[in-house]
């Protein structure tokens, strides 16, 4: 994606993400909810992190960027790892990057939400919409996970098998 | 841009990315590429709060 031609439509998401980083002697259980502002574009889509804010994912379809975000987060996250001494360290550092975000974002977020509950904007093809406020709700749970807890399903063989992440706040 | 726009900013090679530190935020998943999509530096540089100048500097 070279081109950079916006358009007005911006389309609120909320993404999850669920995954086991190894660090220095500790796994750690990340599940997230997170927010998305999503603006289409001539050769593709851009994903702007709300909450996180410090997150910005383009790809040619949402199909690509729900895949290229996964593959972004985890790559930060093992930055993070690679950075932290102990479990506390990594999870401060996890927690402290999904919390920093900016008022812009966040009311340009609910401004989109607002279009596509009017009906002015419509919701992406192929994404499942979520209309309850508990459901778009930002939340981040960084836990240790124990080498007895673990098991098969917690191996993520192909990115694309993973469960789909994006989803539209309406 | 940043030069101009971020005095006293810190930029970190990751394994992954660069991480970017001005005042008290900070930017940890710039692209490491050659040619980085102005996606990225656009919201860097709002992420950072130092967008008005960053449009002086750059086409964004």
């Amino acid at each position: 994606m070279t081109r950079h031609e916006t358009t007005s439509t911006a389309w609120p998401l909320v993404f999850s993400y669920n995954g086991i980083i190894m660090g220095r002697g500790f796994l750690a259980e990340i599940a997230m909810q997170g927010r998305l502002l999503a603006t289409p574009e001539v050769e593709g889509v851009w994903l702007h992190g709300v909450n996180p804010g410090a997150l910005a994912v383009g790809a040619a379809t949402l199909s690509d960027a729900n895949t290229e975000l996964r593959n972004t987060l985890t790559r930060l996250f093992i930055d993070f790892a690679e950075q932290s001494a102990t479990f506390d360290a990594f999870r401060e550092r996890v927690i402290t990057y999904f919390n920093e975000s900016d008022a812009q974002s966040a009311q340009e977020w609910e401004e989109a939400r607002k279009q596509v509950r009017a009906g002015v904007v419509p919701v992406p093809d192929g994404l499942p919409r979520k209309t309850a406020e508990t459901d778009t709700k930002t939340s981040v749970q960084v836990n240790i996970k124990t080498a007895e807890a673990v098991t098969p399903q917690d191996n993520i063989f192909v990115q694309q098998d993973t469960k789909p992440v994006l989803a539209a706040a309406a | 841009m940043l030069t101009a726009c971020a005095l006293g900013h810190t930029v970190q090679a990751t394994t992954h990315f660069y991480c970017i530190r001005y005042k008290a935020k900070t930017y940890p998943s710039f692209p490491k590429k050659r040619q980085v999509d102005v996606g990225h530096v656009r919201k860097m540089a709002r992420h950072l709060e130092i967008l008005d100048c960053a449009t002086k500097h750059l086409d964004l």
